[in-house]
């Protein structure tokens, strides 16, 4: 029915395929293996018209198809949607592979190894593949969903850091602050800070130059604790989210303007 | 003649035994079927013929007791220690 003979193929100057001959009858049922990058794909691509045929030839039922073009190979033009009904199941499978990467290749590994009948994984590892395998499915069929659902409902899907998501669906504050001065000087400052919000995250901008940000739950309630913390602190900016802080601002400029000589003299 | 290239990748177990019974039922209204698949479950379940590809050349074909006992198969999917010792273990035999 389907017969190579002698065909090689490839993409450009790369050849991959080399003298294949293949024959598939009717009715039979064939399987192709090999690892990646066999040239499994390559095959199925050459017998399709989509990739370059180098040498040798090939014909359906007879007929020599070997210089046909895809548009003819595929007459009548036809998709065979095959157990993906719709964007949403390709969804599934691809982050179903990707929360459980590691664990479909070590279970393909597995099934590898059980084809030859031998199994150089222990059954434990065998057996936290397969949960590994199945947690990232019911996660990934689980995010799918959801973030069908929230397409479908016309709700924006947030992305940002954990501390960002949190802030955004708890309501809370951040307060940004660029600190002058020694690094060494901070600890105690995070210290007294977190105590205070969320979360703290602390960034090194140039050898005297730090920026914070503080998650707080609320910025007005928060603000006399962060001013205690930050008290003879080299301030340069604070970005503080309501307009009545202003005022607070301008008095901790204010405030480390003139605690500035004494934090250089420690 | 239905080309499927690797279509069960990322089912679960229950998903390929679906996949494979639909396969097995369009093979039996007489469609010819050429499966790449990397789910040897599937492919064992399925087809009566194997053929392996390595570096873009056939180096085996058969079915699939033949295929999996073939040395340069082993070797391809399991590395010179395997074949050594699949080889050791048949020489004693």
């Amino acid at each position: 029915m389907l017969k190579t003979e002698k065909l090689a193929a490839g993409c450009g100057d790369v050849q991959v395929l080399w003298d294949i001959d293949i024959e598939i009858n009717e009715g039979e049922m064939v399987a192709i293996v090999g690892s990646n990058g066999a040239g499994k794909s390559t095959l199925l691509g050459a017998l399709s018209g989509l990739v370059q045929i180098k040498g040798g030839r090939f014909s359906f039922e007879e007929e020599e198809l070997t210089n046909e073009s895809s548009e003819k190979l595929a007459d009548p033009p036809e998709v065979v949607g095959f157990y993906a009904p719709g964007v949403l199941a390709i969804l599934i499978q691809h982050l179903a592979v990707s929360l459980a990467s590691l664990a479909v290749i070590r279970e393909r590994l597995s099934g590898a190894y059980e084809f030859f009948e031998v199994s150089p994984l222990g059954p434990g590892e065998l057996l936290a593949g397969q949960f590994l395998t199945y947690l990232g499915l019911v996660l990934g069929v689980n995010l799918a969903v959801a973030a069908a659902l929230a397409a479908f409902l016309g709700i924006p899907v947030a992305a940002g850091t954990p501390e960002e998501l949190r802030r955004r669906a708890f309501g809370g504050e951040s307060i940004e602050l660029t600190l002058g001065g020694e690094p060494s000087g901070l600890p105690g400052r995070l210290e007294a800070l977190q105590e205070i919000g969320d979360s703290v995250e602390i960034r090194q901008e140039k050898a005297d130059t730090s920026r914070i940000r503080l998650l707080v739950d609320d910025a007005d309630a928060r603000l006399p604790g962060v001013l205690k913390a930050l008290d003879g602190a080299n301030v340069r900016s604070a970005d503080i989210p309501k307009p009545s802080f202003n005022e607070v601002y301008f008095r901790l400029m204010h405030e480390t303007e003139e605690s500035t000589p004494a934090t250089k003299a420690e | 003649m239905l080309v499927l290239d690797e279509v069960m990748a990322g089912l679960h177990a229950t998903e390929i035994e679906g996949a494979v019974s639909l396969v097995r039922r369009i093979s039996r209204d007489g469609v010819s079927v050429l499966v790449i698949e990397h789910v040897m479950k599937a492919i064992m379940q399925l087809c009566g013929r194997i053929i392996v590809l390595e570096t873009g050349t056939v180096i085996a074909e058969g079915d699939p007791e033949q295929v999996t006992n073939d040395p340069a198969v082993i070797r391809a999917y399991l590395g010179e220690r395997w074949a050594k010792r699949v080889e050791d273990e048949e020489s004693k035999d």
